[in-house]
This record gives C-alpha cells, structure tokens and sequence, in this order.
C-alpha cells in the first residue's frame, strides 16, 4: 500500500495535461496494466468527470479485479470492485462484466442490485445461469440467493456432487436426473452425469458433453475431460492449452507402460525409431497379461515401423524388444519389406525367397494353406521384378540402347516368378493373370497362348484368356474355333465394342472359308447377318464380300449387282474397288476379276487425292496390319496408298481427317509421312495433342542410334500439355505419361551405365550424368529442344542420341 | 485401421463360417444408425477376411500394417479404469477458467 502511495504521490507531483493523460490511460489498458490504467482514469474522472472517462475507470477496475479473482486474492477483487458499483457506467456490457465478477467473487446482494440495472433479455438470461454456477462453485452458502425457482434444482446439484466426491455415482446419476432440459442448471445435469459415464468407460460421456453450453462453467470443467475422448476437440484448442489437458490426461492414467506408450508414440512422432522401440519395449515387458491382444498389435505397429522407416541397425533392435512374431521367425519378411520400402527389389526378392522357406518349414501358416501362401509370395516377387526392370511393350523394345538389352537384376525375373506361382496354386487367378499380361506385353505370343489354354483349365469362361486363343486361332485360319472363343468371350462382357467388332471380324472371315468350301448357303446366312448389324455407311465392305461370294458361286450377275451397291453406298469408287479387289485376292475369284480390279484401282489412285479417299483406304491398310492380315499383292497396294497419302499432303484436309491419317499412320511408325502429317497438323490444328504425339511415336521408331532424344522429350511434353488441358484425352495423356517415365528410367540407365563403365578413369560424374538426372526430375537444359518439328530424318546422325546429347552438352560447358 | 481380427474378435485361424457369423452378430448389434463408424469398421474388417486368398494375403503382407500407435493407447485407455478426479478440483478448474 506504501509503494501505491508514493507512486500516486509521484505522479499526482507534476501536473500534466489532460491529453497526455488520456493518451496514458489508453496505453495503460490496452497492454493490460489495469492497475495503472485504474489510478490515471481515477484521476481523469477527478478532472473532468465525463462519460469516456467513467468507462475507462470501470474497464480498469473491472481487469483489476479479475486479476485480482484469478491470484486468489478474492476480497481485494471484491473491494476494487464495490468501487466501481455506484460509478459504473450504464453500459450493458460493462454493467454484465461487473454483475459477472461479483457472482463469481460470491457478492450476492450487489450482484442482485446491478443485475436489476440490466435490461437486456438475453444479457439477463446469461447472467442468471452465471449465478447459478457461482453458487454451485460457492457451495451453499449461495443458495439463498438464487430465486425460488432454480434452489431446489440448484440443491441437488450440490448434493450430487457431494456424492461424486464419495464414489457414489450412482446416486449423483440420480440425483439430477430429474432436472428439465430448460433449466439453468441442466448443464451441471449434464456434467455430473457425463462423469458418471466417463468413469465407467460409457461412451454417453462424450455425447453427454458434447451438449454443454460453451461458455457455462460445466463446459470449463468438462473440457479436459472431453479432450481425452475426443481428440479433435483437444487439436481444436490453444497449444498451451493443449499441453496442460495432456498432463491432465496422464494423471488419470498413471500407469507406469501407458506413460511408455505415449512417450513412444512422441517419438515414433519424431522419426526418433532407435528410442522408440526401446520405449515401447518396456512398455510391452510391463503391459498386464490380460493386455496380450494390444501387445500384439503394438508389436506388429512397430514391426511396420521398422519396415517403412528403419534402418539394418533397427530389426536387431525390433528383435530385441518383440522377439520374432510367429508369422515370421526368422525376421526375413521383415528385411524383405525394408528393402522394398528402400526401393532394393532384388535384396527384398533374396529375403522374400527365404520368408517362402520359412513358411513350410516353420508352419507359419497350416499345411492347407501353405502352397496358396508360397503362389503370393512368388507373385508379389514377380511384381517386384516388373518394378525393377519395367516390362517394355513389344513395340518399344527395340528402343533399348544395345547395352542395356538385359537390365533385369532381380534374381527372379518376373515371368519366372509367376510361373512359379501358378504351378504352386493353379486355383489362384490373379497369377495366371499376370502371367498372361506379361508375355501379352512382351509379345511373346506362343507361350500366351499356352498360358491362355492352361487357365482355361482352371477358368473356363476367363474372358482375356478366350480373346487371346481366338486371336491365335484367326492367325492360324482356323476361323470356326476363332469365332466360337470369341463368341464366349463376348458373353462375359456383351456391350464390349471391341470384342463385339473383333467377332463380327472373324464371322467375315468365316464366310470367306465357308465359300471357299463350298458352303455358299452357311457363307451368305452369316453374310447376311452381319450386315443387318452393321451401320449404313459402313455396309460397303460386307457388300464386297457378299459380291465375291456370289461371284464365287457362280451368281455373277447377282455379285455385279452387289458390287454395284457397294460402290454406291461406299465413301468413293475408288474405296470400294480397294475393297472388292482385297476379296477378289482373299477369295480368290477368277484371274480376270482381279485384274480387271487392280487396273481400275491404279488409275484411281492416279486422279487427284481427296481427304475422304485418304482416310478410307489407309484405314482399310491399317486394320489389315493391326489384325496381321496378309495377301499377294498387299506390299504393293501398300506403296501405292502410301504414294497416294503423299500427294494427299497438299490437298486440303479437315482436322478429324489429319488426326485419323496420323493414327493409322502410327502402324508403319518410321514412315516419314507419319512426322509430315504431323507437322501439318500442330501448324494447322495446334491444339490438338494426337499430332505432337504422332511426332514422337516417329522419332521413337527411329530407334536407339537415330532417335533425336530432345525433339522426342520436346514433342511428347507438348502432347501431355494438351491432352491433360482436354479431357476427352485423358486415356492418351496417361499413355503419354507411362512412355515418359519409360524412357527417363532407360535414359537415365544409359548414362549410369556408361558412366560405371568409365568410373575408374574419372573423379567427378560427367556432364552426361547430371544431364540425365536433370531430364529425370523435367529440368530443362537445352535451349533448342523446342523446334521439335523441324527435323529432316535423312540427316546424319553419325552417333547414337546419348552421345548426340553428351556432346551437346559437352560443348555447351566449353 | 486396427487389425480386422481384432476388430471381429477373431482367433487367427478362425473358419469361413466363423467369420461369417460373428460379422452377422456384429452388424445386428451396431447398425449403421446407431453406431456408424464402428459399422463401417466391421465392414472394411469383414471385406478383408471373407475371401479366403484376402484372407491369406492379408496375413502374409498387411498383418497389422494400418494400426497405429494412436489407435492402441486409446483402445488402451478405453479399458484401463479411469482414476477418478476429486470434486474440489474439478471446482476448482471451473474457477479458474471463467
């Protein structure tokens, strides 16, 4: 009290201006120095009494007070605060903050006198609820406070926390479950009755809680509690906060293997693995017995830990705090996960072989599962293998540069794997699948079909396995057996376009061999239906055919006449002479047919090119080489078509048109044509991404020595770009993409290959190598890679693109 | 998501038949009204265990490899009694945080 004076004396000593005073006070209580800020409005109100200045002298007041109540210095706050009473200013909310204060410093009567100042409803309501939480926090000394209405209620919550205090939660529970859901003291109903249910581990404590009024004393209570049972809630809170509900927390399960628990759980947070095995060991050796089922899922968590984050040093470490777990005794599944997660396939394969020894020998699992056990494990490898050393699609193969052919180094490759899978678990589907997809994709096309006929074992009706043992048997010409595998497989999926349209394919090709046997009924049955399904603008080749059946047969006024309606129903003439002379040769008809045929077709091809006609005949081309048909004469047919296209480059051709020639130009990929249309193309159209696309699929045809490496990159980024901006391309962006990363892993081989070829004679990585890690990641560090179109591909490119791409960046150091 | 035995109840070598009906007794006693979450975690469970080659699979490769240790302390601290807070301090926190 001394010190206050002789600082009031200090200050009272030099007169000072009110402004200054005022600027004063402000700063006072905007930092929070209530005291100081009480003693200048004191001040102030002395000078000039005014409304300003009486607020400012309760707001100081009342965080003296407050400060005062949270010290536990409650009679000094309630003397700071019956200062104010009889100055406060008539302020709703200041009135509100005082009335609140005195209730919760237990000054009942002049509590009441200022809550009778209040007008606000609302403020009102607030502050009767305040009251009952004070008396409830008071005891009940308040009860002869609070109207007569809510003292009873009021009462059984004291007497029901009385009971909580001895244990008796039953009786709390009762005691207040009389209280209405519209009374002021319904959420200390809700408290008391959510601690029943909290300490007996009901899940109606958090439901009970979650009801609470923020801003009521019970929630304030309830909170910490809360935050245990509802983590989000804890997240949600002030750090500080959180801290202190933490510790709160750990006081009400204070057993010594649950405090391990959570500090383990601290530092697995921390990537601190090494401490927090050891942590979570001890807590496993000291968890109860009636706990084994969490020590086993604790054992397994760090188990996944281990695999995912550790490192070698680690499963010793696991060892010695878990033991083995029975399913892997010899900890080898555990090396082999390490190694996938490290991305060392071939070590994981090393491991995963002997985690497939252990599994027989040490009955890991029982004797009925062990050969289903073994086939997953064998393809988990294989697909370990294909990670490794991705399976390259047969018309990407030869796009390995020569010293790369067998990049394999998993001790397994991955058709050896799934074979071996199939042969432990014949009934497994999945490895039959994989097998089939690997060898469909490597095109090794005997040994699908034989993969195909051995699932059909097992899968009669598998639907993949069906297609591709028809397409063996088409290849063959055995066109019944083709068309009846094809009709199966139809069955399994009957709204499939393309299986629909490859059974409709070989149904023709039916009818060609039932004329040539001289069954030219069956021939003109299957004929016939065929083109009662097929779409008007397309019925001109059935039309041919039915021609050349007839013709076959000897009807040669009735196969004119079909022939004559296919000319009219066909895009050009000369479209349907193409066709007709295909039949004419497949059939075969008689010589003069054929010839009469071929001449008219020739000077067809003679007359000025239209887009239409270009598009017809290269289509008709590219089906023959995508179904790998072959005829006498079609090298030829196919020089002159191409002759044609050539000419066609200078007439002018709609967008679908040039966009449809670079896809089926895509058959015969290292034809210049296939980069001239599509040079045509980006100028014309260059939002189209099917053109820079093209371009790359020409490039890439070059092969390893003659593929101009950055043009390639330059072009498929601008194809990416474009088909990701429109999604009608998504399917070909995700292509786009699956070949980028291809050949970023074959380029980046490439270099380190050489590079390890050379290590010895250099001390530092070569340019190269720094190059190809660059391309990997999509830095960009040549500056002419965007004239991707312009390229001549009769220039010399005396080395292979490695090199060209070395040297670039050679001189580009210099 | 913890392990889909554990989630059950089920033995290890527990039969097709076994983890049929206990995943009936499960969804009859946690509707999807009453208790979503839980419903939805017996069903990812039994979707994992109702094949026989998931099944197996699962054992061989994901055994445990969704659980975390967040999950076991509170399975933990859900059957551990709770100590119990004394009144005059439950009082007290309320006094101290208005």
């Amino acid at each position: 009290m001394g010190r206050a004076k002789a600082r009031k004396q200090r200050h009272t000593a030099v007169p000072r201006s009110i402004a200054l005073q005022r600027q004063q006070t402000e700063a006072a209580l905007a930092r929070g120095a209530f005291q100081r800020a009480r003693e200048l409005a004191q001040e102030l109100c002395r000078q000039a009494p005014t409304a300003e200045h009486r607020r400012w002298l309760t707001e100081a007041t009342l965080g003296r007070a407050t400060e005062l109540r949270a010290a536990g210095q409650m009679t000094q706050a309630l003397a700071v605060l019956r200062t104010a009473v009889d100055g406060a200013s008539d302020s709703a909310a200041l009135l509100a903050r005082c009335a609140s204060e005195l209730l919760l410093g237990g000054d009942w009567q002049t509590a009441q006198r200022l809550m009778a100042r209040v007008t606000d409803a609302t403020v009102l309501h607030r502050l009767h609820a305040l009251h009952v939480d004070a008396v409830v926090l008071h005891g009940a000394p308040g009860l002869g406070s609070l109207p007569a209405e809510v003292r009873a209620a009021t009462q059984s919550v004291l007497r029901a926390l009385a009971y909580l205090a001895q244990g008796d939660d039953t009786s709390a529970h009762e005691t207040v479950a009389e209280i209405p859901s519209a009374s002021p003291t319904y959420d200390w109903k809700l408290l008391i009755q959510g601690l029943t249910a909290f300490y007996a581990s009901a899940p109606a404590a958090l439901e009970l809680w979650q009801q609470l009024t923020p801003e009521r004393v019970p929630a304030a209570i309830a909170a910490p509690l809360r935050a245990q049972l509802e983590p989000a809630f804890g997240a949600s809170q002030p750090p500080q906060l959180q801290a202190e509900w933490l510790a709160f927390g750990q006081r009400l399960h204070a057993e010594p293997w649950l405090v391990r628990l959570e500090d383990s759980r601290h530092l697995l947070a921390q990537e601190a693995l090494p401490a927090a095995l050891r942590r979570a060991g001890e807590a496993a050796r000291a968890m109860p017995p009636e706990y084994h089922e969490l020590h086993q899922r604790l054992a397994r968590t760090l188990y996944w830990a281990v695999a995912q984050h550790g490192d070698d040093r680690d499963i010793p470490a696991y060892r010695k705090a878990f033991g083995a777990p029975p399913d892997d005794p010899q900890l080898h599944r555990l090396l082999a996960l390490h190694h996938e997660y490290a991305g060392d396939f071939a070590a994981a394969q090393e491991c995963w072989v002997k985690y497939a020894a252990d599994m027989q020998q040490d009955g890991v699992v029982s004797a009925a599962d062990s050969a289903l056990a073994g086939a997953l494990v064998w393809l988990h490898m294989g697909e370990l293998a294909e990670k490794a050393a991705p399976s390259l699609p047969a018309e990407l193969q030869f796009t390995l540069p020569p010293e790369l052919d067998d990049t394999d180094d998993c001790p397994f490759p991955a058709a050896e794997c799934y074979q071996r899978s199939v042969a432990l678990a014949p009934q497994y589907l999945a490895a039959h699948e994989h097998l089939l997809e690997l060898l469909h994709t490597t095109g090794q096309r005997q040994e699908v079909v034989e993969v195909a006929r051995r699932l059909l074992e097992y899968f009669p009706e598998h639907q993949r396995a069906l297609e591709v043992l028809a397409d063996d048997a088409f290849r063959q010409g055995r066109w019944d057996e083709a068309v009846a595998c094809q009709e199966r497989a139809v069955q399994g999926r009957p709204h499939d376009t393309d299986l629909t349209s490859r059974l409709s394919f070989y149904r023709l090709g039916l009818a060609r061999m039932r004329a040539q046997q001289g069954q030219f009924e069956a021939a003109r049955a299957i004929l016939e239906a065929e083109l009662a399904q097929e779409t008007a603008s397309k019925r001109y080749h059935i039309l041919c055919r039915q021609a050349a059946v007839e013709l076959k047969a000897g009807q040669r006024r009735r196969g004119e006449e079909l022939f004559a309606q296919a000319c009219q129903t066909a895009p050009s003439r000369l479209v349907a002479v193409f066709q007709m002379l295909v039949e004419a040769i497949r059939m075969p008809l008689e010589s003069r047919w054929s010839t009469r045929l071929e001449r008219e077709f020739r000077r067809g091809l003679k007359e000025k090119p239209t887009g239409p006609n270009a598009v017809a005949l290269l289509g008709l081309l590219h089906a023959y080489a995508t179904l790998g048909i072959s005829y006498d004469g079609l090298p030829a047919h196919q020089t002159l078509v191409l002759q044609y296209l050539k000419r066609a480059l200078r007439v002018p051709l709609s967008e679908a048109e040039l966009q449809r020639l670079c896809t089926c130009l895509q058959a015969w990929p290292d034809n210049k044509l296939l980069l001239d249309f599509a040079t045509r193309g980006a100028q014309e159209f260059p939002h189209q991404p099917v053109f820079p696309y093209a371009a790359a699929r020409y490039y890439l045809a070059l092969g390893p020595e003659r593929c101009p490496v950055p043009r390639l990159q330059t072009a498929l980024e601008r194809a990416l770009t474009l088909a990701r901006a429109n999604p009608a391309y998504t399917e070909l962006a995700d292509e786009i993409e699956e070949l980028q990363q291809v050949l970023h892993t074959l380029m980046l081989l490439g270099d380190l290959d050489h590079h390890m070829r050379h290590f010895s004679t250099e001390d530092e990585p070569p340019p190269e190598l720094l190059g190809a890690l660059a391309d990997l990641f999509g830095l960009s560090l040549d500056d002419e890679e965007e004239d991707w179109l312009d390229f001549d591909a009769d220039e010399e490119l005396d080395e292979p693109p490695w090199s060209s791409r070395r040297q670039r960046r050679g001189r580009r150091k210099r | 998501m913890p392990d889909p035995y554990t989630v059950l109840g089920l033995a290890l070598d527990s039969t097709d038949e076994a983890i049929r009906r206990r995943y009936l007794q499960l969804v009859r006693t946690y509707t999807p009204d009453r208790a979503p979450e839980r419903f939805a975690a017996i069903r990812e469970a039994y979707d994992k265990l109702r094949d026989p080659i998931s099944r197996l699979r699962y054992r061989v490769f994901e055994a445990g490899k969704d659980d975390t240790l967040e999950a076991i302390l509170a399975d933990a601290k859900a059957r551990l009694p709770r100590r119990r807070v004394p009144v005059a301090e439950l009082l007290a926190l309320g006094r101290k945080c208005v």
